[in-house]
């Protein structure tokens, strides 16, 4: 069966070891930063591109963010997306609700006018707010059937096969078509872009549509530090001279005899 | 009142519950408020409950609530909160908890709030929660009558505080087969095998420092003579230098070890996520500004090639 399949990424800075926060605190300071996306987007963006290969049919990817974002639009048309959607705002501090708003307003757009997508895939959560909510909220929008935060997927005919990993063990779901799956990562191994899709993303489309958020219940007031953990390492030595200061820590914390 | 949402097993509640149920009387002893409690559970989880201060047990029923099923849960759940009208309903941030309550949410149109550490309940609900992978506090106000909030694991230890007794009220939802449309058809349970990341007393942790697969081989040996299980960065599954299920950190495993040899790592917020409770951290890393230097108790500054040969020579020679 053909499979039209939508994923949902989020920008964010890649912020490494320390994070830098602007001085009113509501925006993480990312001169000087690269950006990236969640590793569990990579995969839910690597398994739309494994489905379609193998079934056919076509994959796009929507963020809604500043007008950067489209550089990671680009990146995974480059990986082997079809074509992109960018959500514009000026700001990005948006909650989970309006988020979910948003999309699902831009999708039920799409679907009227190009039909239904048969799969809509989430990350399990964002790689900054990590709220594990718009998934679910899409999918409720929607009226489809949904599970967070899944392991494993096969598609046998209208059916989505699933595995989410909990305490439990492996869960098993069976879900009709269309439906909405938010990935963990481990599912796959995301490819990287290739020179060759780089240079064809530049040409795939982009549509870009301006969004403004709506009002909700939580409002956003400010990034707070966490207690920093400033140890200082004691350093042993340099190279391999410091073996010997190695076993010795490691007698001490009586790990070897 | 504060409601909690309550999973357990086979009528034992998980921690992340008891956590839950703790976390809600420092909330109940701010505003006054008592302390109910909602499980899809048996009658006998009352005594275990009573333990931990709820006064009262909703026991959800319905012949289809056989296995779990998100979307059937959650309208449950909405019911009896639309019939108890509690001031908070509050679950543990664990998949379900915050699958759950996702839905409730989105029943009741009220923004969700996950991974709760902190609430200060004045005029205004100020609350505090884990973003960013743990690297970040992130504040907001809640301008909504019900609080639904999911508690970031481990925020809070599990400690008793019995009241006097806990009444069980029996709740039937009203359901509807699309309700069960994601319903779990079967669970695997899984198998542990051999060393694992999660118990190992030792654990020692590769990153793009080690270069290549091939280049866990003297972290293998190292492993071998420490009886220590062996993980990776999200560089080194990512690359296919590990498999994700040895993968350290937010979105990998959450280790805690007595020792974690970090070699080659150089300690992003998101690995140490995973790490940051180790009792101690050696670092092996060519870079003395390393981040991970001011997480770590011990560093040796050089080629993780040349310095854990040089390890494993001396731990033979002893
Ligand atoms: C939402 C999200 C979730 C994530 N989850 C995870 C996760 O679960 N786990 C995880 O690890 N990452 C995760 N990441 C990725 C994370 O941000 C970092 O990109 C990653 O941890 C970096 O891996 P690294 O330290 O191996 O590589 P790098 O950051 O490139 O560091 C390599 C280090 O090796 C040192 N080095 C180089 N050569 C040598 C040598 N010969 N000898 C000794 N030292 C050497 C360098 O000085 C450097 O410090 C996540 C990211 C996001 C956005
Ligand atoms: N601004 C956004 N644009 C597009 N998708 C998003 C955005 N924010 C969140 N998502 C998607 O929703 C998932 C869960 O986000 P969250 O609920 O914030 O944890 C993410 O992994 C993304 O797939």
């Amino acid at each position: 069966m053909e499979m039209n399949i939508l994923v949902c990424i989020k920008q964010i800075p890649d912020v490494g070891g320390k994070i830098k926060l602007s001085d009113d605190g509501r925006e993480i300071d990312s001169r000087n930063l690269g950006f990236t996306i969640s590793p569990h987007e990579e995969c839910a963006v690597e398994q739309a591109i494994q489905i379609v290969k193998a079934e056919g049919g076509s994959a796009t990817v929507l963020t809604l963010g500043i007008a950067d974002s489209e550089n990671q639009l680009r990146d995974s048309l480059a990986r082997g997306m079809n074509k992109g959607v960018l959500l514009h705002t000026e700001n990005s501090n948006w909650n989970a609700n309006q988020i979910a708003h948003a999309i699902t307003a831009s999708i039920k757009r799409m679907e009227a006018d190009n039909g239904t997508f048969d799969l809509i895939l989430f990350g399990v959560e964002s790689a900054d707010r990590g709220n594990a909510q718009v998934g679910v909220l899409v999918a409720h929008a929607l009226d489809r059937p949904s599970v967070n935060g899944i392991n494993g997927l096969e598609i046998e005919g209208d059916v989505a096969l699933v595995k989410r990993d909990s305490d439990e063990g492996t869960e098993n779901y069976e879900l009709g078509l269309p439906a909405v799956l938010s990935v963990k990562d481990g599912m796959n191994l995301p490819r990287f872009p290739s020179l060759k899709g780089t240079v064809m993303a530049k040409k795939k489309p982009i549509e870009i549509i301006a969004v403004e958020p709506d009002d909700t219940g939580v409002r956003f007031l400010q990034f707070e530090r966490t207690p920093e953990h400033s140890k200082q390492a004691v350093i042993l030595g340099r190279g391999p001279e410091a073996a010997a200061d190695v076993v010795q820590v490691l007698k001490q914390l009586e790990l070897v005899r | 009142m504060i409601l909690v949402f309550v999973e357990h097993r086979d009528g034992q509640p998980d921690v992340a519950s008891l956590q839950t149920l703790s976390f809600a009387r420092t909330l109940a002893a701010q505003t006054g408020d008592s302390i109910e409690a909602v499980a899809f559970g048996p009658d006998s989880l009352a005594d275990i409950l009573r333990d931990y201060g709820v006064s009262r047990y909703h026991s959800i029923t319905d012949d289809q609530l056989t296995a779990y099923a998100c979307e059937a849960w959650a309208v449950s759940l909405q019911q009896l909160t639309d019939l108890l009208r509690p001031k908070v309903l509050l679950a543990p941030g664990s998949v379900k908890g915050n699958e759950v309550m996702a839905y409730v949410g989105a029943l009741s149109s009220l923004c969700v709030v996950t991974n709760v550490c902190q609430v200060s309940a004045g005029n205004e609900w100020r609350i505090t929660r884990s973003s960013w992978g743990g690297g970040l506090f992130e504040n907001v106000l809640i301008e909504q009558d019900l609080a639904l909030l999911t508690l970031a694991t481990n925020t809070v230890e599990a400690s008793e505080n019995a009241v006097d007794s806990c009444d069980t009220l029996p709740f039937t939802p009203a359901l509807q087969t699309k309700h069960f449309r994601a319903q779990i058809k079967s669970v695997e349970s899984s198998v542990d095998e051999g060393m694992s990341l999660k118990t190992a007393p030792i654990v020692i942790g590769g990153g793009r420092g080690v270069g290549s697969g091939e280049g866990f081989a003297v972290l293998e040996e190292l492993g071998e003579i420490l009886q220590a299980a062996v993980g990776g960065s999200r560089v080194t599954t990512n690359n296919g230098w590990r498999a994700h299920k040895q993968q350290i950190g937010l979105t990998g495993n959450h280790i805690s070890p007595k020792l974690y040899i970090a070699c080659g790592i150089s300690g992003a917020i998101q690995h140490m996520a995973g790490c940051k409770n180790s009792e101690t951290i050696l670092v092996i890393n060519t870079d003395e500004n390393a981040p991970i230097l001011s997480h770590a108790d011990y560093g040796v500054i050089g080629d993780l090639h040349e310095i854990v040969p040089a390890i494993i020579e001396e731990l033979k020679k002893s």
